[in-house]
């Protein structure tokens, strides 16, 4: 059966979203557990889809500029990105404080990221856990926006379709972390919606480590789980 | 048809990655490399193991009755006759569990080899040996095991 040349790419791009969200579950759920969470396995396994993802860029003819590697609007998008964090901070807010309020947890207990004395920000590691925050950042945003947001927009079209499926996606790779899920919805909704607008994945990747530390900062971790996700959640 | 290409290219290796993975942590996790047998003997269950990678290095068996956990112990009984007929590489393989704490009526046992790659892995349990029937008589003070067979 012959598709016309529009409905060939729609469905192309689908199959593009499946395949890396998929790719990015296997990773999750498969991959790590099964090589006892190593990271070059992990990295070495998630190479081939950065590889398909660059390969498909050439093919689809698309710059780096819509992509979003670019800072000629950085500050355009830093104004959007204000706005989002502004947007999730105060909610975050008022959620931590009714969660710590019903709990045996204080907030000041809530300062350490990934559980108790596993990794102490309180010396030079703070440094480098935000660098490592904000480059985490930029791969999931290069993921989830220059990869899947393009693509679903292919599909959907550019609107609240495609930023939903968008949002959607990004919740189902933090299963099944509740909290974190809620989190991931908002924020892979706003995300979404100020790639469309503004395209930078350097203010996302500034964004995005600023909301996890936010995150961080203000949920008990009890809540967060030490924000694992996947098969590593239940450990 | 390019981008279907790559799509198909990239599933097939994303298989063959986790296929190979997947082999792996099978191999990792019961590797085979335990020999053995267990059999019913005048006390209880006895047998012989080793862990052909590793011939010096005692093995843990446990033995297990109507699918729980019964007993474990360290196979370290010496079993020159298992030497000398070329089953195993050291002597000092052999086990022995004494069933008399079992209760009438009739029972399956199996013996396992206890496994762990390393410090921080995961344990698991390699069946070793045939599964033992074992009929202990209600009259009998001291369990007596009167049969076996091999499934």
């Amino acid at each position: 059966m012959w598709l016309r040349r529009d409905e060939a790419a729609r469905e192309f791009a689908a199959w593009e979203i499946i395949s890396v969200t998929l790719s990015l579950l296997l990773l999750i759920w498969v991959v790590l557990p099964l090589s006892g969470n190593s990271k070059s396995v992990g990295a070495a396994f998630i190479a081939v889809c950065f590889a398909f993802m660059l390969a498909s860029h050439r093919l689809h003819g698309e710059t780096r500029r819509e992509i979003g590697w670019r800072c000629d609007n950085f500050l355009a998008a830093m104004g959007w990105v204000v706005l989002l964090i502004c947007f999730f901070a105060i909610p975050l807010t008022i959620g931590a404080w009714l969660l710590v309020s019903g709990s045996d947890a204080s907030i000041s207990e809530t300062g350490k990221l990934f559980g108790d004395g596993e990794i102490d920000l309180s010396n030079g590691a703070q440094l480098f856990w935000q660098l490592a925050m904000i480059f985490s950042g930029l791969a999931q945003q290069y993921l989830m926006q220059g990869f899947i947001n393009r693509r679903a927009q292919i599909v959907f079209g550019r609107g609240p379709v495609s930023v939903l499926v968008v949002g959607l996606i990004f919740t189902l790779l933090h299963l099944p972390n509740k909290w974190l899920m809620l989190a991931a919805f908002v924020e892979g909704l706003g995300w979404a919606f100020i790639f469309q607008r503004v395209p930078n994945l350097f203010a996302l990747a500034v964004s995005h480590a600023v909301m996890t530390r936010l995150i961080i900062i203000l949920i008990p971790d009890h809540f967060l789980q030490g924000l694992r996700i996947g098969y590593r959640f239940f450990n | 048809m390019r981008l279907a290409h790559l799509l198909i290219v990239k599933s097939l290796v994303e298989t063959v990655f986790i296929s190979a993975l997947a082999a792996g942590y099978y191999l990792r996790i019961t590797p085979p490399v335990y020999r053995g047998w267990s059999e019913i003997t005048a006390h209880g269950i006895g047998g012989w193991v080793e862990n052909r990678a590793r011939a010096a290095e005692p093995v843990e068996v446990q033995l297990y009755v109507d699918g729980k956990f019964f007993s474990s112990t360290i196979a370290t009984l010496p079993r020159p006759d298992v030497l000398a007929a070329g089953r195993a590489g050291d002597e000092r393989c052999g086990f022995d569990f004494d069933t008399a704490l079992l209760g009438a009526g009739a029972h399956r046992a199996r013996t396992f080899a206890v496994h762990q790659a390393e410090d921080d892995a995961p344990r698991s349990l390699i069946a070793f040996g045939p599964i033992l029937r074992i009929g202990v008589g209600a009259h009998r003070k001291v369990n007596e095991p009167v049969g076996e067979a091999r499934d």
